[in-house]
């Protein structure tokens, strides 16, 4: 099989297996970030929302760099010796 | 779509009166833990672990997809296919920091719960210390004061006229009053604590009372823990007989109305409003082709608080019985009722019931005696009941109800419990007796059930609302509800109404 198609069938594999993976890490973005301070009180309660608020922003780097990883593979693909 | 049931709106049929619609958050001991933690925290701790598990899983795939071909070793292979490989490395080493960054949280947060808990228990038993000091010294100087001062003409003269004055002025009646206009006075968590560590050293006043020296009686206290109630109960019982009162009798289970279909409950409220009126079983039997028989037993509170003879199984005696895990008319006569509507003990039972309905419903899920799958308790003091492993449901009860500390601490783990403040600091109190024991109090706490948000809770709800709506929902199904009354029989005394 020449490298062209080779490539070519890869890339298609995945993109189509990062697709649902995005769509997971999607839903996790969306995942509401609600830290219960009666529950927690003060410095307990203080403290995890701050390690929500970190965990919220990793989620959403890890959706940026996987939304570009499909692009890069979109792109390959629509070009004619990708 | 959210498929619990949506709480009553103000306007609604069965919303709740003013005065109840109060109270604080639910707070949840899940099985095997005694330490009890609030319904959000829970909820917390939940999305964390999911979380966890979701972006693990996720890393791995997108690891798996990065690691097919290593597109920078390949030549002549497109920039933007090498650019796509570094992105899913980087996107996938993320991916599985952000799973041990949840999975670490949610371990810290457990093992700061898991430091409460020790936390709590240390707390308990040095308040059940405190607690058995202070009775025993009651007893040991307490009684023998008393009795000395009981028998000083002066005294005793002064005590019977002040008798006299409380009970001749209406004294009594104003008492009463005095406590309905300050609800608050037994309506306090802190009163209920009061209540269940009295029940806990009523054995340590009576060897105090007996000369048993301090340091013995702490250690038979430990070693037999849970024996006060029975102890407790079988004396209240005896003096009673001795005098008349709080006698037993034979019981019967008089069918009183049956019909032949009805919808399967779905939710905690639905479940709470079928069990019936004080002194009623209501049983309901769930058939259909080529499945097991499922049975579910509801049993109503207290009948009649009178001490003498009546027609009610649930009585005072029943009351006292019950929680000293004795074999009250009333549960005799439940069981009755389940042999008469043919309930077997190959069916599959849940059992249901509000305070003493809920001591009968424990006894019976406890008892070995049925195919019992679940149990769900309101305002029911059975913290000494010993249930078996694996019941679907829970115990419900207002922290700030006096009836289910006198059960006790509570000592069994085996099914979830809930527990809420039916009035907070700042809500209006009614009124009237006992007001968080009332059926509207566990109402709200029932509804604040069906809105809970952790997993731990919702499970249970769910278990509960699927042993019928399994059944009811197959082709060929059958349902039929019947409503016993449960009644004493006497041979030698003349009935005494209800």
């Amino acid at each position: 099989m020449p490298l062209a198609d080779l490539s070519r069938a890869l890339a298609e594999q995945q993109l189509s297996t990062i697709e649902p993976a995005l769509s997971r890490v999607d839903a996790l973005v969306s995942r509401p970030v609600v830290v219960p301070e009666d529950a927690w009180r003060g410095a307990g309660a203080t403290a995890l929302a701050a390690a929500e608020l970190d965990l919220a922003a990793r989620i959403r780097e890890a959706r940026d760099l996987l939304g570009q990883a499909r692009a890069s593979l979109r792109a390959a693909l629509a070009t004619p010796d990708g | 779509m959210d498929e619990r049931a949506a709480p009553p709106g103000p306007d609604a049929p069965d919303a709740l009166p003013v005065a109840f619609r109060g109270g604080g958050e639910l707070r949840v001991a899940t099985v095997g833990s005694s330490l009890l933690v609030s319904d959000a925290l829970l909820a917390h701790l939940e999305r964390l672990r999911e979380l966890h598990e979701a972006a693990d899983a996720v890393a791995a795939v997108v690891a798996g997809a990065a690691g097919w071909t290593d597109w920078a070793a390949v030549p002549g292979v497109p920039a933007a296919l090498r650019h796509a490989g570094r992105l899913l490395d980087e996107a996938a080493t993320r991916l599985r920091a952000i799973a041990e960054r949840a999975a670490a949280l949610d371990a810290a947060a457990r093992v700061a719960l898991a430091g409460a808990e020790q936390g709590e228990a240390a707390v308990q038993h040095g308040l059940r210390l405190a607690s058995a000091v202070g009775a025993w010294e009651l007893g040991a100087i307490g009684v023998p004061l008393l009795l000395m001062l009981a028998t000083n003409p002066f005294v005793l003269a002064g005590l019977v006229a002040g008798g006299a004055i409380l009970a001749s002025d209406g004294g009594l009646a104003r008492l009463q009053r005095w406590f309905l206009d300050h609800p608050r006075i037994i309506t306090s968590p802190e009163f209920v604590e009061f209540v269940r560590l009295a029940v806990q050293s009523r054995d340590d006043l009576d060897r105090g009372a007996r000369g048993v020296p301090l340091p013995l009686d702490l250690v038979v206290g430990e070693s037999t823990a849970g024996g006060e109630l029975a102890s407790g109960g079988a004396a209240v019982i005896l003096a009673g007989t001795a005098f008349g009162v709080l006698r037993d009798s034979d019981t019967v289970a008089r069918p009183v109305r049956a019909s032949a279909e009805t919808a399967p409950p779905r939710g905690a409220r639905e479940r709470l409003d079928r069990i019936p009126e004080g002194g009623r079983v209501r049983i309901e039997v769930y058939e259909a082709p080529g499945e097991p028989r499922r049975v579910a037993v509801y049993v109503g509170p207290t009948d009649t608080f009178s001490v003498l003879p009546t027609d009610a199984a649930e009585d005072m005696r029943s009351n006292i019985e019950g929680v000293a895990g004795g074999n009250p008319a009333s549960t005799r006569a439940v069981v009755q009722a389940m042999r008469d509507a043919g309930v077997t003990a190959e069916d599959e039972v849940q059992f249901l019931g509000y305070s003493q309905g809920g001591i009968v419903a424990a006894q019976l899920a406890a008892s070995g005696d049925w195919n019992a799958v679940g149990l769900e308790t309101y305002a029911a003091p059975t913290g000494g009941v010993d249930l078996p492993e694996g019941l679907a449901g829970m115990a419900v009860r207002n922290s700030d109800d006096l009836v289910p500390a006198l059960g006790g601490p509570q000592r069994d783990t085996d099914l979830l419990q809930v527990e809420r403040r039916a009035f907070t600091p700042g809500d209006d109190v009614p009124p009237i007796a006992v007001p968080a024991h009332q059926k509207d109090a566990y109402r709200a706490t029932a509804d604040a059930i069906d809105r809970a948000d952790s997993a731990a809770v919702r499970e249970q709800v769910a278990r509960m609302d699927a042993f019928a709506a399994e059944i009811a929902g197959r082709d060929g199904a059958t349902v039929t509800a019947s409503e016993y009354e449960l009644d004493r029989v006497w041979q030698d005394a003349p009935q005494g109404g209800r």
